[in-house]
C-alpha cells in the first residue's frame, strides 16, 4: 500500500507541472498586446505601460516564468488588475457559494442515481428499467443552463415559491440559505445524475450476476438484504472511480450555473475575469480547479487502491 | 500457384468484411434506440440543410411593431425583443450547432488520431505527450473552452479551436489505447515481419482496426461539442450577434423571461432534441462495434 501511495502521489507532479505551465503560457494565447486589451480602447499610453508592468509582462520571459513559479511556491496566484487585490483572497472570499453549490448538487445527484440505477438493475428490461434509464438519457441530453431558466420560470415567476437568483448565507439562517441553493443544486445535479445512474445499473448488474449473490438467494437470505447487504455494497466500490470524473464536471458546471443564478461564486469570479480579460484571475482561477481535479483524482485512486486490493499488486 | 493462394485469400477475406459489414448494419437497423437517435438527428439535420426553406420568416428581420409578441398564426413560436421570429432563428440556429459540431468532431478525430497514434508506436514520446493530455484534461473541459474562446475572439472558427483543444485530449487517450492493444495482434506482427513499413501497417491495419471506440467516443464528443457551444454562445463568447445560435437565442430571452418565456424555451428544446439524438446515436453504435467502451465525458 505505501509503494502504490509513493508511486500514485509522485505521478501527480508532472501533470501539476504542464497544469501550471499550461495556466502561466495563457496569457501569450492573446492576440495583440494583453496590456491594451485589459485596458481597453479609450486608455492612455501611460495606462497600458503601468498595467504592463503591473501584468509583469515588460521582463523577459524567462524572468516572468521564474517570478511565477516563485510566487506559485507561496500559495500566491498574482494579483487581480481590476480588483486589486490578491487572486488567492478574490478566490477564497467566494469559495463557500462554489463549495455548497457543488456538494448539494453531488448529495442529490448520488442519491437520485443510486435509486434510479439499483431499480433499474433490479427490474432490468421491465418498463420501470426503460423508464428510469429515459430519465437518465434526458438528464445527459438537456443543457443544465436552460434547465435552470426553466425553473426560474416556473417556480420563481409563475408560482413564487423560491427567489430568481441570489446567495444567501447559511449564516443568515439554514431555511433561506437553502432556498437560494434549491435550484442552482437541482439543474446543476441534472447531468451528473444521467452519468452516474447509468454508472450504476451496469455495475449492479454486473454484481447481480456474481456466484455469491446466487449463493446468498440460494441459502434463503431475502431479496432485499441480498440486493441492500451483497450487491449494492460492492456496486458501489467501482462508483468510486467515477467521483474524479464527477468533481471535474461539477467545477465545470458550476461556473455556468453561478452565471444563471446570479451567485457570486468562484465561478462567476472567474467568468467575469474572462469577460474583462482580468488575466491574473483568469490564470489563477484556472490553476486551482485543475490543481483540485488532479488532487481529488489522487483521492480517489488511492480511496480505490484502499478499498479493493487488488489494484495494488497490479502496477 | 502463388498467384491463386493469394487472391482467394482476398476474396475470402472480402467476403468476411462484407459479412461483417452486413451484420454490422442489420444490428443498428434493429436498434430501436438506435434507429430513434437516427430519425432525432436527421430531423435536425434536414431542418439546418433547407433552413431557408422551411424558415418562415428571415431570421435577423426586425419588426418592432410585433415586440415580444406571443406564438400566434403569424409568428408560430412568438417574437423576441426585436420582434425576430424565433422558429426562424431556432431553424437557422441548427446551422451554426451542426456546422460547429462536425468541424469539432473532425479537428479531434484527426488530431487525437495522429497524436495517439505517435504516442502509441513510440515509447520515448508516449510519456511526455500522455502527461501533457493529463494536464489538459485536468481543467474542466468547459471552462477552458470558455477561457480559450473568450482569449481569442468571440467568432465561430475560435469556439471550433476551444473546442477541439478541450477534447482532442480525450481521442488521443483513445487511440493510443486501441492502437497499443492491435499492434501487439498476429496479424500486426505478421505484416511486420513481411517487410511491411510500419508506417504501411499503422494506417492499413492498426489505426484502421481501432476505428470502433473512436467512431463512438466521437458520436458522444459531438453531442457534447453541441452543448458546450450553447453554454458558449449563453456566456457570451460564441458567434457573435446577429447570427442566431441557440446559446445566443437564449441568453437574449433570459432578459425577457417574465414577459416573452417562449424565447427561451425553444431553443433549449431544440438543443435538447439533438443532443438525445446524438446520444443515442452513440449508445447504439457502442452497443454493435464495441460493448467493452465506457462513456467518457
Amino acid at each position: 500500500m505505501t509503494r502504490y501511495f509513493i508511486y500514485r502521489l509522485l505521478s501527480a507532479f508532472p501533470i501539476l507541472a504542464i497544469v501550471s505551465l499550461a495556466s502561466f503560457l495563457f496569457i501569450f494565447l492573446v492576440p495583440g498586446d494583453p496590456a491594451a486589451e485589459l485596458a481597453g480602447p479609450g486608455a492612455t499610453k501611460d495606462e497600458v505601460a503601468r498595467i504592463r508592468s503591473q501584468l509583469g509582462l515588460d521582463a523577459p520571459i524567462h524572468a516572468q516564468m521564474f517570478g511565477y513559479y516563485r510566487r506559485l511556491f507561496r500559495g500566491d496566484l498574482g494579483r487581480s488588475i481590476l480588483l486589486n487585490r490578491s487572486v488567492t483572497d478574490a478566490i477564497l472570499e467566494r469559495a463557500p457559494v462554489t463549495l455548497s453549490l457543488t456538494g448539494i448538487a453531488l448529495g442529490i445527484s448520488l442519491t437520485l442515481a443510486i435509486i434510479l440505477g439499483v431499480v433499474a438493475a433490479v427490474r432490468q428490461n421491465t418498463w420501470v428499467d426503460q423508464s428510469a434509464m429515459t430519465v437518465a438519457l434526458l438528464g445527459l441530453s438537456v443543457p443544465d443552463f436552460w434547465v435552470g431558466l426553466v425553473m426560474i420560470y416556473t417556480f420563481a415567476v409563475l408560482l413564487g415559491w423560491l427567489p430568481t437568483g441570489g446567495y444567501v448565507e447559511l449564516s443568515k439562517g439554514i431555511w433561506p440559505w437553502l432556498r437560494s441553493m434549491t435550484m442552482p443544486a437541482l439543474a446543476l445535479a441534472i447531468t451528473q445524475l444521467g452519468l452516474l445512474a447509468r454508472m450504476t445499473r451496469a455495475t449492479m448488474l454486473e454484481v447481480l450476476n456474481q456466484d455469491y449473490v446466487r449463493t446468498a438467494r440460494a441459502k434463503g437470505v431475502p431479496e432485499r438484504t441480498v440486493i441492500d447487504k451483497h450487491a449494492l455494497s460492492n456496486a458501489l466500490i467501482p462508483m468510486v472511480t467515477v467521483m474524479g470524473l464527477i468533481v471535474g464536471i461539477l467545477l465545470g458546471g458550476a461556473v455556468v450555473i453561478e452565471q444563471v443564478f446570479a451567485l457570486p461564486g468562484v465561478g462567476r469570479l472567474i467568468i467575469g475575469a474572462i469577460l474583462r480579460r482580468d488575466y491574473p484571475v483568469i490564470q489563477g482561477g484556472l490553476f486551482l480547479t485543475a490543481t483540485i481535479f488532479v488532487f481529488v483524482n489522487l483521492a480517489v485512486d488511492i480511496l480505490y487502491a484502499f478499498l479493493d486490493p487488488r489494484i495494488r499488486y497490479e502496477r | 500457384m502463388n498467384d491463386e493462394g493469394s487472391s482467394g485469400r482476398n476474396w475470402h477475406q472480402q467476403l468476411l468484411e462484407r459479412l461483417r459489414r452486413s451484420k454490422i448494419s442489420r444490428r443498428l437497423r434493429y436498434h430501436r434506440l438506435f434507429m430513434t437517435g437516427l430519425i432525432l438527428f436527421t430531423s435536425v439535420l434536414i431542418m439546418a440543410i433547407f433552413a431557408a426553406l422551411l424558415a418562415p420568416h428571415l431570421p435577423n428581420q426586425n419588426n418592432f411593431r410585433y415586440r415580444l409578441g406571443a406564438p400566434n398564426h403569424i409568428f408560430l413560436l412568438g417574437t423576441d425583443g426585436f420582434g425576430r421570429d424565433v422558429l426562424s432563428r431556432v431553424i437557422y440556429g441548427a446551422r451554426v450547432s451542426l456546422r460547429i459540431g462536425v468541424m469539432v468532431v473532425v479537428m479531434t478525430g484527426v488530431l487525437g488520431t495522429l497524436i495517439g497514434a505517435v504516442a502509441g508506436s513510440v515509447r520515448v514520446l508516449d510519456n511526455v505527450i500522455m502527461r501533457v493530455m493529463d494536464g489538459l484534461m485536468a481543467f474542466p473541459a468547459i471552462l477552458l473552452a470558455i477561457a480559450l474562446a473568450a482569449t481569442l475572439g468571440a467568432s465561430e472558427t475560435n469556439v471550433v479551436i476551444a473546442l477541439t483543444i478541450a477534447y482532442t485530449p480525450r481521442t488521443a487517450r483513445i487511440v493510443r489505447a486501441s492502437v497499443l492493444v492491435v499492434r501487439e495482434l498476429e496479424y500486426v506482427q505478421a505484416a511486420l515481419a513481411v517487410g511491411a513499413s510500419y508506417l504501411r501497417v499503422l494506417f492499413r491495419h492498426i489505426l484502421a482496426n481501432s476505428m470502433a471506440p473512436l467512431i463512438v467516443q466521437l458520436t458522444f464528443i459531438f453531442a457534447v461539442s453541441v452543448l458546450a457551444e450553447a453554454v458558449l454562445s449563453f456566456i457570451g463568447v460564441g458567434p457573435p450577434p446577429p447570427t442566431p445560435t441557440w446559446g445566443n437565442i437564449i441568453a437574449d430571452g433570459r432578459n425577457y423571461i417574465r414577459e416573452a418565456p417562449w424565447v427561451c424555451l425553444t431553443p433549449g428544446i431544440a438543443i435538447s432534441v439533438t443532443v438525445l439524438g446524438l446520444n443515442l446515436l452513440g449508445d447504439g453504435l457502442r452497443d454493435v462495434l464495441d460493448p467493452r467502451v465506457k462513456v467518457e465525458r
